[in-house]
């Protein structure tokens, strides 16, 4: 199963235009990639990652970040634990597992090539 | 993909767990995001806001995730049951009655079931079954034992190959004889069969005289004593040591036809005279499988080994099909299944038509409950559940309700399979049926599916019903509309099904008393008969000679006022042979070996000529007598007295035709007049056990000890089976039909309080919701005795409308059931005159309490509460 496949709309906010909204699978693989890049982290955690990556042009609904955890902990992509996070809260750590690692490369190869097509195409139409 | 859906149906299990740890981590991010506001400077109430506003809705997440992390389905399963539960607690009365019709329906199916089961299905109690393979070339399973062995040595496939010949046989015990079922085994039989004896063991040869019998002649005869072992017992002219008994649970590879002793293939002498013989073909085949060989792949060896004997020893002269190698399941003879299967078969549609009707009862029952219910279905909606979620509660709760059914039916069958087994009837001949009738995992399986299926049948309308509830009627609490307007379409359809089933039922008896009335041509009362054997007289003639003093014996006791004897009794299999004009062409008719006396013992009466007297034993030219349909077929205008008709197949030999008899029953009572010739005793016998037969002057019960004793006075080794009334002997031949006419009257009863039940239900309450309607009208002026009419003529209309479409299915119903069992008969227009009437009676009955409820309402009473 594709992550990019997915087109629906997660977070419909419309107060500020300039911060884009968010593809559900695009979220998959940007928390999918957090996780794989600062290990195993709590959901808070990954907000707080996505915030500070997105340099605040990123319009996210937090608590999507709970749902996307879900989708990738059924398909056996990532695996969590309980545990006690920085300031000594009780805190669910999710970390990427052996296949999540797998299917992340997968799913960043076909993002970028995607992406640089959907690029190509977009280039093209503004030389009209 | 399965990953997903497993990880969800855990899920499911985990509900409340999950929502809690879900309940915490947003729980903790939130207190965390709090915290983060409150030290970049901000007001904590402003920041409890905040947090929120950053985070989403905390109840959307919650609620998507849920919708993602089970399965929605077997969530509202799980609430439906929990509801269905409730409703069920809430109205035990109707519970406990749609479940006690939903039970009596699925407990006559499974314990039917039950029996086909073990004829069809079950395999044998022998270690690894699976792997024991029946050998047969098309619809015959008989080789001849030179193929056998050959096939033995030669293939490689099967670890080892065993032959057995099935046979009626008799067995002796301490002087008391009687007939059994034998198999005549090769050495191997044991081991290749996989069955270890319950005591001693099996063969190690063919010819050492040995047996082993089974574990319910150690039982009976031997009281299950130890010392059994070295015992000698005696079966046709033979004496055998017992040096095994079989275990309880195995009863030959036959089964469910009984087996009661085993003996080696080459004890019995003219058995052992033709086995050598290429082109005899004899004994069943039977193979046990490699662990790494398939059916198919032995099938294959075996064929090609056949094609080299048929190189080796010469084709045989007709074409025979290739052999195939099957796992046994049920009865292995083709024959005997068949037969079975179809009269099992034929009980299935009978208990399946049981069950629609109970269906149908508790659809009613569902239909009325939902418009009570209409109400709250309508509030439900409104709440917005959906049509299809309102649909599928509704069919939860007939699950539910169907589950319960199906439980108590299993229940049910416990007790009527051990019924069954008792009653059970052997097929047709003295091979003991026993079927295996416990609950295995496929009986338990049906009764599920059987459950499953009736939950969609019975709850499928109801629910569709129920989900249409229109929000604003249901809600003002209007009950009652849709019902009035139904079509009653489930009622005419049970009265339909019943009368149908009441039709067989009684055709099927009216038969049974029929054929206990039909004139078989012989005498029945007063007879009695007995078969005897002499093992030790050494040829055919010595043995005749001491039938004779038998007879003679017999003849001189108080009471008995004629003696005469037969090779075979009347529905005993007797020989055929050919009848002819010279020139004319040949007839093939029964014939039967008497002795003189015969007739007028019998009580069949001579229409020319005379009987057989010791004259005709020394004369160059045979005898016969013939009978009247046999006279009129080669006769038709002459006397046939003194004329010569020719006797024969493949050398015709001339007889005089000496007397013209009329004709009796031959094979079953109840047949067309069989042409059949009877030939001397003295000059035909063959040398097997005989029949004798004798009138007595009182009841023939009270001189069996007498005959017995005579008998066994005789000497010479006598061995006298059974000695009985000849109308016992008779009666017993209508256990097929009395076995079906009890089954189907027990199942046409049911269906007929079942139907009778649902009709009266749907019409009570019928009469409950028009209580205001019947008001208005007798407030108007409407008579008690007009308001009665009204509804016994509704009861009546549907009883009527269900017969007269019933009286259509009937007659092709009642065609199929003749075609299975012989001697049953179409039903005669009185039966159906009856069974109209029987109907009528019925819903006169069902419709008469609601309708002297509905004519004494109280007018003022029923539109006090409008």
């Amino acid at each position: 199963m594709a992550i990019a496949k997915e087109t629906c709309y997660v977070t419909p906010v419309a107060t500020a235009k300039d911060r884009s909204e968010v593809l559900q699978g695009t979220l998959d693989l940007m928390v999918l990639k957090t996780l794989d890049a600062l290990g195993p982290l709590h959901g808070y955690g990954i907000a707080r990652r996505l915030e500070q990556v997105s340099d605040d042009r990123l319009r996210l609904n937090e608590g999507t970040v709970y749902n996307s955890l879900l989708r990738l902990a059924q398909e056996g992509w990532i695996s969590s634990e309980w545990g006690a996070s920085e300031s000594n809260r009780k805190a669910k750590f999710y970390s990427i597992t052996k296949t999540g690692r797998k299917q992340l490369a997968r799913e960043t190869e076909s993002w970028e090539r995607i992406s640089g097509v959907i690029g190509r195409v977009l280039r093209l139409g503004s030389q009209y | 993909m399965l990953r997903v859906l497993l990880s969800r149906v855990r899920a499911t299990f985990y509900r409340s767990r999950l929502d809690d740890e879900l309940d915490d981590e947003l729980r903790e991010h939130l207190a965390m995001l709090e915290e983060r506001f409150v030290r970049g400077g901000m007001d904590p109430s402003e920041a409890f806001y905040a947090a929120r506003r950053q985070f989403g809705g905390v109840t959307q997440v919650k609620e998507e995730h849920r919708d993602v992390r089970g399965v929605r389905l077997l969530d509202d399963l799980g609430d439906d049951l929990r509801y269905a539960i409730r409703q069920v607690k809430r109205s035990p009365g109707f519970a406990v009655l749609a479940m006690l019709c939903l039970g009596l329906g699925i407990g006559a199916n499974t314990s039917i079931f039950s029996a086909l089961n073990s004829v069809l299905f079950r395999s044998l109690s022998v270690a690894d079954p699976g792997r024991l393979v029946m050998l047969r070339r098309g619809t015959s399973a008989y080789f001849s034992y030179p193929d056998f062995q050959d096939l033995q040595a030669r293939g490689r496939l099967l670890s080892g190959l065993t032959a057995s010949f099935p046979m009626e046989s008799d067995l002796e015990v301490d002087g008391m004889s009687e007939f059994v079922a034998a198999e005549v085994v090769s050495a191997n039989y044991g081991s290749v069969v996989g069955v270890a004896p319950a005591l001693g063991r099996w063969f190690t040869s063919e010819t050492e005289p040995i047996a082993v019998i089974s574990y319910a002649v150690w039982q009976n005869r031997f009281g299950r004593r130890a010392d059994v072992l070295g015992r000698r017992i005696g079966s046709e002219a033979q004496s055998y040591t017992i040096v095994g008994v079989a275990p309880r649970a195995f009863t030959g590879i036959f089964a469910p036809y009984r087996t009661d002793i085993w003996v080696p293939m080459r004890t019995r002498p003219t058995l052992a005279a033709m086995l050598d013989n290429r082109s005899r073909r004899l004994v069943m085949v039977f193979g046990r499988l490699r662990s790494d060989a398939t059916p198919g792949q032995a099938s294959a060896e075996l064929n090609g080994i056949e094609a080299q004997l048929v190189a080796e020893h010469g084709a045989s002269t007709e074409p025979l099909p290739p052999i195939l190698a099957e796992p046994i399941r049920g009865i292995p003879n083709p024959g005997g299944r068949r037969l079975v299967s179809l009269s099992a078969s034929l009980l299935m549609i009978v208990v399946g038509l049981v069950l629609v009707i109970a269906c149908v009862n508790v659809g009613n029952l569902l239909l009325v409950r939902g418009s009570l219910r209409q109400r709250e279905l309508a509030v439900r909606q409104a709440l917005g559940a959906t049509k299809s979620r309102l649909m599928r509660q509704l069919l939860t709760e007939s699950l539910v309700l169907a589950i319960g059914g199906g439980a108590s039916g299993l229940l049910l069958a416990l007790w009527t399979t051990r019924i069954l087994e008792r009653v059970m009837p052997s097929v047709r001949s003295t091979f003991p049926i026993e079927l295996d009738l416990s609950l295995d995992w496929r009986v338990i399986g049906f009764a599920t599916i059987l459950s499953l299926a009736t939950t969609l049948l019975c709850g499928l309308a109801p629910a569709w019903r129920g989900s249409q509830t229109s929000g604003v009627a249901g809600s003002k609490g209007e009950v009652g509309g849709s019902i009035r307007r139904r079509r009653p379409f489930g009622l005419v359809a049970q009265v339909m099904l019943s009368f149908v089933l009441l039709l067989i039922a009684g055709s099927v008896i009216a038969s049974l008393r029929q054929l206990q009335v039909t004139d078989p041509g012989f005498a029945v009362s007063g007879r009695l008969y007995a078969y005897i054997y002499f093992p030790s007289a050494a040829t055919p003639e010595a043995r005749r000679r001491l039938y004779a003093q038998a007879l003679d014996r017999l003849r001189a006791l108080p009471g008995v006022m004629n003696a005469s004897q037969t090779e075979a009794l009347p529905l005993m299999p007797s020989g055929t042979d050919c009848a002819s004009l010279s020139g004319g062409p040949q007839l093939h008719v029964s014939t039967s070996a008497i002795d003189q006396g015969y007739f007028q013992t019998m009580g069949i009466g001579m229409i020319a000529g005379r009987d057989f007297t010791s004259i005709d034993l020394p004369r160059e030219t045979s005898t016969v007598i013939i009978t009247e349909s046999l006279a009129k077929r080669l006769w038709p205008n002459t006397s046939p007295i003194g004329e010569r008709v020719l006797v024969g197949c493949q050398t015709p030999q001339a007889s005089i035709v000496i007397g013209v008899v009329r004709d009796s029953v031959v094979r079953e009572v109840g047949e067309p007049p069989q042409p059949r010739f009877y030939r001397p005793f003295a000059r035909q016998y063959s040398g097997g056990i005989t029949a004798v037969l004798l009138e007595t002057g009182t009841d023939p019960a009270s001189l069996v000890p007498v005959v017995r004793e005579a008998l066994l006075a005789t000497g010479h080794n006598i061995r006298v089976y059974a000695v009985e009334p000849l109308s016992t002997y008779i009666d017993r031949s209508f256990t097929g039909v009395r076995w079906m006419a009890t089954v189907l009257s027990v199942f046409g009863l049911l269906a007929l309080l079942l139907a009778a039940v649902g009709l009266y239900g749907v019409i009570a309450y019928r009469v409950s919701l028009r209580t205001q309607e019947i008001g208005v009208r007798m407030a108007l002026g409407a008579g008690r005795g007009a308001i009665f009419r009204d509804v016994v003529l509704h009861g009546l209309t549907i009883a009527l409308v269900g017969v007269v479409v019933g009286e259509a299915l009937a007659i092709p119903a009642s065609r199929a059931l003749a075609s299975v069992q012989a001697g049953i008969r179409p039903a005669a227009p009185s039966m159906h005159v009856a069974a109209a009437v029987i109907w009528v009676a019925v819903a006169f009955v069902a419709s008469y309490l609601p309708a002297s409820r509905a004519s004494r309402v109280d007018p003022m009473e029923a539109l006090r509460h409008e």
